[in-house]
C-alpha cells in the first residue's frame, strides 16, 4: 500500500508501541466499534509516525454519517479498566483537529504531538466521538492493551 | 538612547491601550530563573499581553537551552506544596505549543489564550520541561508574586468550616480551577455549559459521574486529605484539582 506494516493486525502492534521510542517506522492501529448503534459501519485506523521526538498520528475513516462534525483524541488509561483501554474512561491528553465526514461517510485528519503527551500510559487509546455530543464514542483504537 | 527606547514603548503602550479598550493591560514580563543545575546558561522571560477581556498573548523568549531539542512549556495554577509558585507543584492548567529550539538553543513560543484561563493562580508559574523527560525543569518563571497571599483569597471560596461546595462546569472548564476543602466536604458540581461532560478522576476512581448534560449536578464527600486531580474525559485541558486538609 504505502508503505507501512501493519503490524500483527492489532494485537502484537500496541504491546510493541507501549514505548513508542523504540521503532522508527510507522505503526497502524485498527479502530473497533464501541456497544452502542452509532454508525455502525464505523471503522478505520490510526497509523503513527515517529520523527525527532515528534508523532504525528493520521486516521483513516470510513463509515461515518455524512457531512456530520467529529472530534478525536488520544485518551490516557484511565480508571475504569487496567484491562481493556477503550472502556477505561481516562482524560484527553492530545486531540485532533475538528473534522467532518464527507459525502461517503469518510474522514481523514492528522495531528502532530511531542511523543512524551501520548506515550506509555498517556496515549492508551484513540476515540472518536459527536462532536455535537461526546458522549457517543462510535469507534475506538486501543494503543496499549494494560496499564502500567 | 534608552530614552527613545523608553518613549517608543510608551508609545507602544498607549496605543495598545487606545486600540484594545480599557479593559487592556500593558504587556507584564516575568523573567525566568534555572532550577537545578545554576551553571546551565539557560534563560529567558515570558511576556503576556492582554489584548480584550477574553484575548491574550503570552510569548516565551528562551536561550541557553540545548539545541535543536524538543521542549514542551505549561502555564500551572498554584499548588499546596509551597508559597514559592515554582516550588509548589500545582497541575498544568494551560500548554503552550510543543517547540523545539534552535541550533543556538534559542527558540520563541506563543501562545494565545483566554485571561481567564490563566489569571490568578490559575496561571502561578510557567515551566519548560524537556519534551523526553517532563521531569528535567529547566527554567521556571513565577507569575504571582505572592503565591501565599493570593491563593489564601482565590482558593478558599467558602470558610474551611463549610461542608458544601460548588463547582461550576463550564464549556470546556471547571471553575473554580483550584479548590481547597476540609476533609468531609460535600463537593456539587453544576452543568452550567451547554455540551455533555462528565466528572472522573484516575487519582480517586470514587469520582465517577455519568454523562452529565445541562442543568445537571454531580456530588462526591471529600473525606482522605491531599489533592486530586479530576477531569472531563471528553474534553482537551479541562482538568481541575481539590486539596483536601484535615479539618
Amino acid at each position: 500500500m504505502m508503505g507501512h506494516k501493519i503490524v500483527l493486525l492489532g494485537i502484537a502492534g500496541p504491546l510493541l508501541l507501549g514505548s513508542c521510542a523504540l521503532f522508527g517506522l510507522p505503526t497502524t492501529y485498527l479502530f473497533k466499534h464501541n456497544p452502542n448503534q452509532a454508525d455502525p459501519s464505523a471503522g478505520g485506523n490510526a497509523v503513527a509516525s515517529v520523527s525527532g521526538g515528534m508523532v504525528s498520528t493520521t486516521l483513516s475513516l470510513s463509515g461515518l454519517t455524512p457531512g456530520k462534525a467529529y472530534i478525536a483524541h488520544y485518551h490516557a488509561f484511565g480508571p475504569d479498566s487496567s484491562t481493556n483501554p477503550c472502556a477505561s474512561n481516562g482524560p484527553v491528553t492530545q486531540g485532533f483537529p475538528n473534522f467532518m465526514a464527507d459525502a461517503s461517510g469518510n474522514a481523514s485528519v492528522t495531528v502532530k504531538t511531542d511523543m512524551a503527551k501520548i506515550e506509555g500510559d498517556n496515549g492508551a487509546y484513540l476515540n472518536v466521538h459527536y462532536a455535537s455530543d461526546p458522549s457517543v464514542v462510535p469507534i475506538c483504537a486501543p494503543v496499549k492493551l494494560a496499564k502500567g | 538612547m534608552s530614552r527613545f527606547f523608553r518613549s517608543n514603548s510608551v508609545l507602544a503602550s498607549a496605543l495598545l491601550l487606545s486600540s484594545a479598550g480599557a479593559a487592556a493591560m500593558p504587556t507584564l514580563t516575568f523573567p525566568f530563573k534555572t532550577l537545578g543545575t545554576p551553571t546551565s546558561g539557560a534563560s529567558g522571560q515570558l511576556t503576556v499581553r492582554t489584548l480584550s477581556p477574553t484575548s491574550s498573548v503570552s510569548v516565551l523568549t528562551l536561550r541557553g537551552l540545548m539545541p535543536s531539542t524538543p521542549y514542551v512549556a505549561h502555564y500551572h495554577a498554584l499548588g499546596a506544596a509551597s508559597s514559592d509558585p515554582c516550588a509548589s507543584n500545582g497541575p498544568i492548567t494551560l500548554g503552550f505549543p510543543a517547540f523545539r529550539t534552535n541550533a543556538q538553543g534559542q527558540a520563541t513560543v506563543l501562545l494565545r489564550a483566554d485571561p481567564a484561563r490563566i489569571s490568578g493562580t490559575l496561571g502561578a508559574y510557567v515551566n519548560v520541561h524537556t519534551a523526553a523527560n517532563l521531569t528535567v525543569v529547566p527554567l521556571c518563571a513565577s507569575v504571582l508574586k505572592t503565591g501565599k497571599a493570593q491563593a489564601a483569597q482565590s482558593t478558599t471560596t467558602a470558610a474551611p468550616t463549610a461542608l458544601q461546595q460548588t463547582v461550576k462546569i463550564g464549556d470546556n472548564f471547571f471553575k473554580p480551577a483550584v479548590l481547597s476543602v476540609a476533609a468531609g466536604t460535600t463537593v456539587t458540581w453544576t452543568h452550567t455549559g451547554k455540551v455533555t461532560h462528565n466528572v472522573l478522576s484516575v487519582d480517586l476512581p470514587g469520582i465517577r459521574s455519568a454523562d452529565l448534560h445541562p442543568g445537571e449536578s454531580y456530588s462526591y464527600t471529600f473525606k482522605t486529605p491531599g489533592t486530586f486531580t479530576y477531569y472531563c474525559s471528553y474534553h482537551e485541558g479541562m482538568s481541575a484539582t481539590i486539596t483536601v486538609t484535615n479539618r
